[in-house]
């Protein structure tokens, strides 16, 4: 045991506090499954350009609508084109924009958690108006008022799903802050006459680490679900790009003539979301002690 | 329980006043000028600076939010740039249809979710409940355009039973006006349904490993008193979690109006903001925020009336 902040924290607050279990676990079939998918997934979508069989945007006019084939594997959409190539490309909005809104939501609810959990009274209580006012709308009428005052976009969507998480994050953040600052090695560094920021660094973030990626992972599914819904609402990419959410809202006009650019994209999304989902299962049970308690007992 | 009616009433006001304010100063950071889109784009600076004046655009921005305050408290939300038709009819006609898909899709849902985690519940570890977990993590897992668009492919594309959109037209009878919402009720019940399953599941079996279930059971009550004690305890989070769902409903409802081209106000809300109908688009947003805080209000106090602990968290 070396004198670090952490180890150096009382036995009671180690037993209030959530924290990552001491030794290494084998990786559970829900870690095994979702995490692998998850690679397959980044991997489709960085390579995509190496793997797609054709240009997503290469139009074939003579050939609308077709089922799978070995030309075009996954058939074409309405415009003849390749359906597979498309959703490659497509998954690359929806994973960015996923989880560069969750890392916003993260980074922006450590700034406003840490210090409203670290000093209460006044600070906390502007912080947990301000978060009442995001989470007094459903998440979809925040990302219509960005969209409003922005117009549609990418980087829009990602403001979007990040400001509706953003509540989430810094509550979880401000609870454990409340209970570290109480805890006898933030009050010995004060003595010890380490600054507020010091504190509030070395001293509290350590805590906070583990259940945020929990958080960060519970999150992940999500924000993929809202990012292909607000393209399919039309407030995402601009067309011709791409997108998983807007190939389905472009399909539905032609559902009677063709099932596949509509099942195909739908399929993936779906996939990928259950992928998400295992591994956020996995991880919570990894990183949570009292959670992965609950779920032993018969 | 009246005073935490009345701290909480306090809180819905201050919330509802703060989402007001919300919507008003959206609206005004908005692009456009509306000065010139009420002349159109023939108009030359100098009438352009009397209209802005004569619709109180040049006066300080607490005193036009005092203005727009009163005009939203007297109904008064002016009209559609697109249609010419007063908002607040507009709004509220909308809001009737979406109404009318909610009940149904709240009954839809109860129907289906309350017995699937009653059942999930006691019956633990059974392949009914393993069966109904899956349903529940893949009816979470799939997107509501997704769901909505699928029913479309399935009913009313193949089977061709349903119809793919619309509501119909006024003055049906009801059984052809359940007919359109058949679809978009579902979709929006799945979710609602896998939800409540879930946490049914949860509280539910939590309850009945109890040591005062343990109790009753070996004194030898019949089954259907056991489980009737359980439930009194597994139903107060359900509550909570049913109003929440509830509230959500109005997002999905967004969606779920989109696939299903269903006019109430989410379908409405899109259309809205796609065409920059910046009237209605306030009157939707105001009255979307209302109605979400209502629900949140009625259902704390449904919670605070089943379970006088929960009164005390008010802060």
């Amino acid at each position: 045991m070396t004198a670090s902040p952490v180890t150096a924290a009382p036995v009671a607050v180690r037993a209030t506090l959530p924290r990552v279990r001491a030794g290494v676990r084998r990786l559970s079939w829900r870690e095994l499954v979702g995490g692998g998918g998850l690679v397959a997934f980044v991997l489709a979508a960085v390579l995509a350009g190496v793997v797609s069989p054709w240009s997503p945007d290469a139009l074939a006019i003579g050939s609308r609508l077709q089922g799978p084939s070995t030309a075009h594997l996954l058939g074409t959409d309405q415009l003849g084109r390749d359906l597979l190539s498309r959703i490659l490309y497509g998954l690359r909005p929806s994973l960015e924009s996923g989880f560069a809104a969750i890392a916003l939501a993260a980074v922006v609810g450590v700034l406003l958690g840490l210090p409203s959990g670290y000093f209460g009274s006044v600070i906390d209580s502007i912080v947990t108006r301000i978060l009442d006012l995001l989470v007094a709308w459903p998440a979809v009428f925040l990302a219509l008022a960005v969209v409003l005052l922005l117009g549609t976009g990418e980087l829009q969507v990602i403001i979007a799903i990040g400001l509706a998480e953003v509540p989430v994050f810094s509550r979880l953040v401000r609870s454990i802050a409340l209970l570290a600052a109480r805890s006898d090695h933030v009050v010995a560094a004060k003595a010890a006459g380490a600054s507020a920021p010091r504190i509030m660094v070395r001293h509290v973030l350590p805590f906070v680490v583990a259940p945020l990626v929990v958080q960060f992972a519970i999150a992940a599914p999500q924000a993929l679900v809202a990012e292909a819904s607000l393209n399919y609402l039309g407030l995402g990419t601009h067309p011709p790009a791409p997108s998983l959410g807007a190939m389905v809202s472009e399909g539905q006009a032609f559902l009677a003539y063709a099932a596949g650019p509509i099942v195909f994209p739908i399929a993936v999304i779906v996939v990928l979301v259950v992928c998400l989902t295992l591994l956020a299962d996995g991880l919570q049970d990894r990183l949570d002690p009292h959670r992965g308690a609950e779920r032993r007992r018969p | 329980m009246w005073r935490f009616a009345l701290v909480r009433s306090g809180q819905l006001l201050l919330t509802l006043l703060l989402a007001s304010i919300a919507v008003f100063l959206v609206i005004q950071h908005a692009p456009g000028d509306p000065a010139q889109v009420q002349l159109g784009l023939t108009a030359t600076p100098a009438q352009i600076a009397v209209e802005r004046q004569k619709l109180g655009l040049d006066a300080s921005i607490l005193h036009r939010y005092l203005i727009w305050a009163t005009q939203v408290l007297h109904l008064n939300l002016g009209k559609s740039f697109t249609t010419g038709l007063p908002v607040t009819s507009t709004v509220v006609t909308a809001f009737g249809y979406t109404l009318r898909l909610d009940v149904v899709a709240i009954v839809l849902g109860l129907v289906l979710g309350l017995p699937l985690g009653l059942v999930a519940a006691l019956r633990r570890g059974s392949w009914a409940d393993t069966a109904i977990s899956a349903f529940a993590a893949l009816g979470l897992s799939v997107p509501v355009f997704a769901l909505g668009t699928l029913l479309v492919l399935v009913f009313a594309v193949h089977f061709r039973v349903m119809p793919a959109a619309g509501a119909g037209v006024p003055g049906q009878s009801l059984l052809s006006a359940l007919h359109f919402l058949w679809l978009p009720a579902v979709t929006l019940a799945i979710p609602f349904a896998a939800v409540l399953a879930r946490y049914v599941r949860i509280e539910l079996g939590e309850a009945m490993g109890e040591p005062y279930v343990l109790t009753a059971r070996s004194l030898g009550l019949p089954r259907r008193t056991v489980i009737a004690n359980a439930w009194r305890n597994a139903v107060i989070p359900t509550i909570t979690v049913m109003g929440i769902q509830v509230g959500r409903l109005l997002a999905g409802a967004l969606i779920t109006e989109t696939v299903f081209s269903y006019p109430g106000i989410g379908y409405l809300t899109v259309q809205s903001i796609q065409s920059l109908d910046y009237p209605v688009v306030e009157g939707v947003l105001l009255l979307g925020a209302a109605v979400f805080l209502l629900v949140m209000f009625v259902v704390d106090l449904v919670v605070g009336l089943a379970n006088p602990r929960l009164r005390v968290q008010v802060r």
